[in-house]
């Protein structure tokens, strides 16, 4: 039995889902925080499907959630996912609130849900996921993430024992994550482009973790990520039980080799944040025993969300969303780094300004000395828009990273930028953006910039 | 300027080695040379053999990287005691300074770390309570703004011999009962103000860097680095606006 107070918090909570949207508010919290205000332990009382995996960790995880989401739809399982929710403790009970009949018993057999990693302790003892899969652990917002060994920290308060990990085994920081339980490493192994020098100002693990002194990188790919050891203590990155190799992007595809084999999967995109994602989404599905034949055929299935990237033709130019997560210098300079080694010339449109929280503080830019805006100092990127509430703070970075100050245009109001930037003909313009929902700002300024390449006339070249 | 940085590879949090950056351009665009050492954790420091160094610098670190911070400089306890006595540049950001503390509470009652013991105040750390804020106030007569984020305060054993390096206008001090923030004790300055301070007040850097006889230095891009300044000034000092977050 679980008691009156679970079926009142159950019931209540579906009633104000249909309520929410029919007055447009977003259902997808407030069910489950209402579920739990009522019944405190009802995460913990919610009927859950027979196969729970939790996804988690600093970038990645929606489109993580998504792909392994997709993967499982193709497969045929009727999956329960916070693919457009929320992620925390009141959301991921909505998620189950939202996939439970009114007795209470789960309509799902499988959930992935995507949980905050500071989550991790209000979430996962409750939640006992059979897998906790892990992107990567890097800095993050400075008031909320502090430094990716705090939330390695929070997360290791809320494994329980019997959760089996997947892990980026290329990133030492998440490896250090519930040492005593089962680790399933994925990873790719060296490529032509990795160097052993540092070449980020954005280095998360420089240290051994057991004994301090400095590890020596066999190599890196950027960042933290890439293999490493300590001449001091002896301490090593962990060997993969799924390897990521031969990429071909002429193809579309990775070589993942296991204990079985090698094997050649569709990738969703050809960047390697996304490859590391189609590494990671093997590895799970293979150690859920589908065989490599049938998750050769659900990868083709697999999508990046078109929130994360879309591009549209418009006239003679395209137009990029980027979705790169403002007070993130991972996320800034990694969507930086593709986009500098695409082909033509660039203008960047930077709308970072944490706009969420500008009327009420202003958020930390120091992470604007981790990120990398050197690269956006490159012959091929033309302007650099800077706008918003902390716009004279990217002006002074980028000018500091040596672009020079004629192709840097600083105007505060985002829709004026967007009107007085410089387009011309054959044009890819990249729209940086911090936030996944709307806050009207970033379609004003698309929609600005698409018409006014629109209106320059012609077709695309391609 | 020689300036000694102190553990780089682990005293690197919240973009702050911006601060040494942004000194040692400036330094060097308005004609001067600045050499920067860098310490590694365990190693011997410059400052153990070497009397030409014009500032000490370390910044925001790990709670982990913190420990071995305090254990690499241990052995060089006395010599720091006798640089600080002879007045000696330090500047130390974010918990750096805790190190020179005489101890960290990591909980209530619970396990200490015993730190450098150079000055009497101890630190509470309280992992479950990250206090982020922004700041604005003065050092001398000049405005200075910032932000914090931590998760520890330093106590002093007794607040009114207490030397503060910043007097606050609006914003929290060196823990929630303390009005004014930083510490001052001869040449050597801790904060907790994030930025990079000097990065987020090129006023304060020129006027910090005239102190050390480094005079007429002119920050890098001034124009664009002051206009962000003043601007963040004033909007600090809205009326309506709190300065906790
Ligand atoms: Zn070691």
């Amino acid at each position: 039995m679980k008691g009156l107070r679970f079926c009142l918090a159950l019931w209540l909570a579906k009633l104000s889902i249909p309520a929410l949207k029919l007055t447009k508010h977003n259902a997808t919290d407030y069910p489950g925080h209402l579920a739990i205000k009522i019944c405190p332990d009802f995460l913990d009382k919610i009927d859950k499907p027979e196969l729970v995996i939790a996804v988690t960790g600093t970038n990645g995880k929606t489109t993580c959630t998504n792909m392994i989401c997709d993967a499982f739809e193709a497969a045929g399982r009727k999956v329960l996912c916070n693919r457009y929710g929320s992620n925390i403790n009141s959301g991921v009970s909505t998620c189950l609130i939202s996939g439970s009949t009114l007795t209470g018993k789960c309509k799902y057999d499988t959930a992935i849900l995507e949980t905050d990693e500071r989550s991790a302790p209000r979430i996962y003892p409750y939640l006992k996921p059979d897998y906790i899969v892990v992107t990567n652990l890097f800095r993050d917002s400075i008031m909320r993430n502090a430094h990716p060994e705090y939330i390695q920290w929070i997360i290791n308060k809320g494994v329980p024992e019997n959760s089996k990990l997947v892990i980026n085994g290329d990133d030492l920081i998440s490896c250090g994550i519930a040492p005593g339980n089962k680790h399933i490493y994925y990873g790719i192994g060296q490529i032509a482009s990795d160097t052993t020098e540092e070449v980020n100002r954005l280095v998360d693990l420089r240290v051994c973790p057991e004994c301090g002194r400095k590890l020596v990188f066999d190599y890196r790919r950027y960042h933290h990520i890439g293999r490493a050891h300590c001449p001091e203590c002896g301490f090593k990155s962990p060997d993969y039980d799924y390897e990521g190799h031969d990429i071909d992007k002429a193809a579309g595809t990775v070589q993942v080799t296991d204990k079985e084999g090698t094997r050649a999967y569709k990738i969703a995109n050809d960047s390697l944040f996304n490859i590391y994602n189609t590494v990671m989404t093997v590895a799970l599905m293979r150690d859920l025993g589908f065989s490599a034949d049938e998750v050769q055929s659900l990868m083709d299935k697999v999508k990046i969300p078109a929130t994360r990237f879309s591009r549209v033709a418009a006239g003679p130019c395209t137009v990029t969303t980027q979705l790169a997560k403002e007070m993130n210098a991972l996320a800034v300079t990694r969507a930086t780094d593709y986009i500098r080694h695409q082909e033509g010339h660039k203008r960047l449109f930077l709308l970072l300004s944490c706009y969420k929280v500008a009327k009420n503080w202003s958020e930390n830019m120091g992470w604007l000395y981790d990120c990398d805006f050197e690269m956006m100092n490159d012959p091929l990127i033309d302007t650099s828009v800077v706008t918003g509430p902390r716009a004279l703070d990217f002006k002074l970075r980028l000018l500091l990273a040596g672009v020079p100050e004629e192709k840097i245009l600083c105007i505060e109001d985002e829709r004026e930028a967007a009107r007085q930037m410089d387009i011309a003909p054959g044009d890819s313009i990249y729209i940086y953006c911090g936030m996944v929902e709307g806050f009207g700002v970033v379609d004003d300024c698309r929609k600005i910039i698409t018409e006014r390449c629109e209106a320059l006339g012609g077709k695309e070249q391609a | 300027m020689i300036i000694e940085v102190l553990f780089p590879e682990v005293c690197n949090l919240y973009g702050d080695l911006g601060n040494i950056e942004y000194i040692s351009r400036s330094l060097e665009a308005s004609g001067e040379t600045c050499e920067v050492i860098n310490t590694d954790l365990y190693t011997r420091p410059a400052f153990a053999d070497r009397d030409d160094i014009d500032l000490i610098y370390m910044g925001p670190v790990t709670e982990k990287g913190q420990v071995r911070v305090i254990e690499s400089l241990k052995p060089y306890k006395d010599r720091l005691m006798q640089m600080i006595e002879g007045g000696q540049r330090f500047f130390m950001t974010g918990n750096a300074m805790e190190v020179f503390g005489k101890y960290i509470e990591c909980e209530e009652g619970g396990p200490r770390i015993e730190c450098l013991g150079i000055f009497p105040f101890m630190t509470k750390q309280r992992m479950m309570n990250r206090t982020s804020s922004f700041w604005v106030g003065q050092y001398g007569e000049t405005d200075v703004v910032g932000y914090k984020s931590q998760f520890t305060h330093i106590y002093p054993e007794d607040t009114g011999s207490f030397k503060s390096l910043f007097k606050t206008e609006k914003g929290e001090g060196i823990n929630p009962g303390f009005k004014d923030e930083g510490i001052r004790e001869a040449g050597f300055a801790g904060t907790y103000l994030l930025g990079p301070l000097f990065v987020l007040n090129p006023v304060l850097m020129k006027e910090y860097l005239a102190e050390m006889g480094y005079k007429d230095i002119k920050p890098l891009y001034e124009e664009t680095a002051v206009e962000a300044y003043n601007k963040r000034l004033a909007e600090y000092r809205e009326p309506g606006r709190s300065y906790k977050y």
